[in-house]
């Protein structure tokens, strides 16, 4: 009996997670491959062509240049940092990732902000509408993961490579270039694929910036589907896009493999390096603090002319979110907007976070009892992270592609985007949970269960106050994600349901100041909200120290 | 005048005296061995007379010259760290060929003199190994042939067995001994294990409250 039970109750913490991923990703994904695997002529054709090969190219030409000036830049400032102690480095690292968690139409609007005509840098730096606005907008967007990423795990690096190099006569160059550039590989790689990836997949900054001139392959999916209804040559191009992802993956994979080493890591009593002297510590918080504005003037110009206009500081641009001057039949007023992102961001980090919850406890409890279990996990896991790999409109085309097929009520409602961004935001819930559970030690549980919880009770008086922390940081991640995210939702969105992004892309599109007005304080405002998150998940990061007994315990929440 | 030479060196970390004016004198060839429980300031003395760390005050002469404002680069002193630090991303013959390669060695000098070290260390044929397939023991002669192959004045050695199973340790430490003794060089040897430091030196130094009882 009590063996039927716990087969009733791994039936469902598997059944609902796997389920959903399947309905509601792989299916819609499927329905693509699908699409573009029947008609195989109509890849072969969107490669002869020669239009198509050019946006292919300039797809991959734009993600390589974008991820190589990230690195050259990147690099020098992951060094400062992973090496040197000293006052506002974290502070740098947090404002450097902020432009990151920006969604991409406000960094299209803050760039016109700039650079269209009658911008701060319109007149000396005719940027506007050409590729290098394009690459300057991936840069500015991903420096921060060459310096998070690659800075991090440069900091845990064991000072001792470089010691034994330096006793061994190494000067400072020597020591960069023969002991730890070729032991950062593996995080370079990683950061460098990662940044790759995001730019390749770019769909909002290339949409909104690059005009008619320039299109991705994702703007190719986009207007293939939306404005000339040419649904096999989306579907071809999603799967070439597939492809191109599956291989840099595999590029990444092999490099992990080949540079797959046991490091030695920094011991927590090893001396840090301090920077000697006033004279060096100023020079460095010059130099920093420089970055830091280069990177937030984007943001700066767009709130400063939000409130900005020929008549001065006004706060006409916001006034104008809630009138209809035009008279239109079709005006949708902001307010609508921005319910519907804020629903549809609280749905989604809601459901993302209890599928992920189902796994998490699935894989846990019942780990040890059996071995199918884990194996099952891992499929879970497996699944849940493939959304990574596949961008928000090949997504979207699937969706469209299955309510083709399948027409439902659900596929007309605001809970389509809901149900899309829990899928896009699951696999960030999974990796911020799993790790908060997992240090969980087992003896407290134990301890618990000798005092005679049960494993509700457990669950709900100790692993659940346990990784708060985790579940406020998952629930804050999915949120932002969900409300900057900009493809899937306006590939799938009508406008009785459409986000604060499709809103913003909406106004942008349409001629006028007054539209780039409220465009402009729509981005202020959703900037503001994301800066916001972006500073609480931080925070909540900080790890907390508490005292049982004579020992100290860190906890570290993701 | 000895060969090695350490004069009043000190070292204070946030108003706390960690090395109190240590002085200590070696002649070529002889091992001895600092002995002190875990924090009294064993490694840093270590550090110290390797460039990696600046003393507060205090004079560093090795073969009869002052070294304590030199660079580590430029002190020709051989280093085993705890845990060996070998270069992960590099074989057998590639650690033992750092400091060369950085030298600009002629190819054919550099083959010759890898050979020789390996010859020394017991580990001919291993040139092209990948370090992480060795055993602790083999790891352990690599990074000492590595030590040796800038032909160095002096040989620090920081807990190099402290990861190590007590029959592991008393295999190696007698290689040890014997690896050091054929090189004729002076060489500093820490642990916290009486018994290690035994066996390993001619002499034992007890480092406590940041004074050396020689």
């Amino acid at each position: 009996m009590a063996s039927l039970k716990r087969t009733v109750a791994l039936g469902i913490l598997f059944g609902i997670p796997l389920g959903f991923l399947t309905f509601f990703f792989l299916y819609p994904l499927g329905m693509v491959f699908l699409r573009s695997g029947f008609q195989v002529q109509e890849v072969f054709a969107v490669l002869a062509d020669d239009y198509y090969r050019g946006v292919i190219w300039f797809t991959v030409w734009q993600a390589a240049v974008s991820t190589i000036i990230c690195l050259l830049i990147g690099l020098p400032l992951a060094y400062v940092t992973a090496q040197y102690d000293f006052r506002g480095k974290r502070l740098f690292r947090t404002l450097i990732m902020v432009p990151f968690v920006m969604p991409t139409v406000v960094m299209a609007v803050a760039m016109r902000a700039l650079f269209a005509r009658g911008g701060l840098f319109a007149g000396w730096l005719p940027l506007y509408e050409t590729v290098w606005l394009i690459i300057l907008a991936n840069v500015l967007y991903n420096i921060g993961i060459v310096v998070r990423i690659a800075g991090e795990s440069w900091e845990r690096l064991s000072p001792q490579y470089r010691e034994v190099a330096a006793v061994l006569g190494a000067n400072h160059w020597q020591r960069f270039r023969f002991v730890h550039m070729p032991l950062m590989v593996p995080a370079l790689a990683g950061a460098a694929l990662l940044i790759f990836l995001y730019c390749f997949c770019s769909f909002g900054v290339i949409l909104l910036l690059g005009g008619s001139s320039f299109s991705s392959i994702e703007v190719e999916i986009y207007r293939q589907t939306t404005q000339l209804l040419h649904m096999d040559i989306a579907a071809a191009l999603a799967f070439i896009q597939l492809i191109l992802t599956l291989f840099a993956g595999a590029v990444y994979l092999f490099l992990q493999r080949k540079f797959r080493w046991q490091l030695l890591e920094r011991g927590q009593n090893y001396p840090r390096r301090r920077l000697s002297g006033s004279g060096q510590h100023r020079l460095v918080r010059l130099l920093l603090g420089i970055i830091v504005l280069v990177v937030f003037l984007p943001f700066f110009v767009l709130v400063f002319r939000s409130f900005y206009t020929e008549n001065g500081f006004t706060l006409d641009r916001y006034a104008a979110l809630f009138t209809n001057t035009t008279g239109s039949l079709f005006f949708l007023s902001p307010f609508v907007y921005f319910r519907n992102s804020f629903l549809i961001a609280g749905g989604a980090a809601l459901l993302a976070v209890f599928l992920a919850m189902l796994v998490v406890i699935a894989d846990i409890s019942f780990r040890k009892r059996h071995k199918a279990v884990s194996w099952l996990a891992q499929s879970v896991q497996i699944i849940a992270s493939l959304p990574l790999g596949v961008s928000a409109v090949v997504l979207g085309l699937g969706y469209l592609l299955s309510a083709l097929i399948v027409p439902s009520p659900l596929f007309a409602s605001r809970s389509l985007i809901i149900i899309m961004h829990a899928v896009i935001g699951f696999p960030f819930a999974l990796a911020t949970l799993y790790p908060a559970y997992q240090r969980i030690e087992p003896t407290v549980l134990e301890a618990a269960q000798v005092l005679g919880a049960t494993s509700w009770q457990r669950m709900r008086y100790v692993v659940l106050p346990l990784i708060r922390q985790a579940l406020a940081i998952a629930v804050s991640y999915v949120c932002l994600l969900s409300l900057g995210e900009f493809g899937a939702a306006l590939m799938v969105s009508r406008p009785d349901n459409a986000t604060l992004t499709v809103g913003i892309s909406k106004y942008l599109s349409q001629p006028g100041s007054l539209n780039f007005g409220r465009a402009l304080a729509m981005s202020s405002i959703l900037a503001g909200v994301s800066f916001t998150g972006m500073l609480l998940i931080e925070r909540l990061r900080q790890p907390k120290t508490y005292q049982i007994g004579s020992v100290q315990h860190a906890v570290h929440d993701s | 005048m000895s060969y090695v030479q350490l004069q009043s060196i000190s070292k204070a970390y946030a108003g706390i005296s960690y090395l109190d004016s240590i002085s200590l004198e070696m002649e070529r060839g002889e091992i001895v061995a600092l002995l002190g429980p875990s924090g009294t300031g064993k490694t840093t003395l270590l550090r110290i007379i390797a460039g990696l760390e600046q003393a507060d005050s205090g004079r560093v002469i090795i073969e009869y010259r002052d070294i304590t404002d030199l660079a580590p680069e430029k002190r020709e002193i051989g280093f085993m760290f705890q845990g060996f630090a070998l270069f992960p991303h590099l074989n057998v013959a590639g650690n033992i060929a750092f400091g060369l390669r950085l030298r600009h060695w002629p190819r054919e000098k550099i083959k010759e003199r890898v050979a020789e070290l390996l010859e020394l260390v017991h580990l001919a044929g291993f040139e092209h190994r990948a370090v992480h397939t060795l055993s602790a023991g083999q790891q352990q002669r690599v990074a000492f042939g590595r030590c040796l192959a800038l032909s160095p004045r002096l040989l620090l050695l920081d807990e190099p067995m402290s990861s190590l199973d007590v029959d592991t340790k008393t295999h190696l430490l007698r290689e040890l001994r014997t690896f050091i003794q054929q090189t004729n060089l002076p060489a500093m040897y820490i642990t916290h294990d009486p018994e290690e430091a035994k066996r390993i030196s001619d002499r034992v130094a007890r480092l406590q409250d940041g004074r050396l009882d020689l």
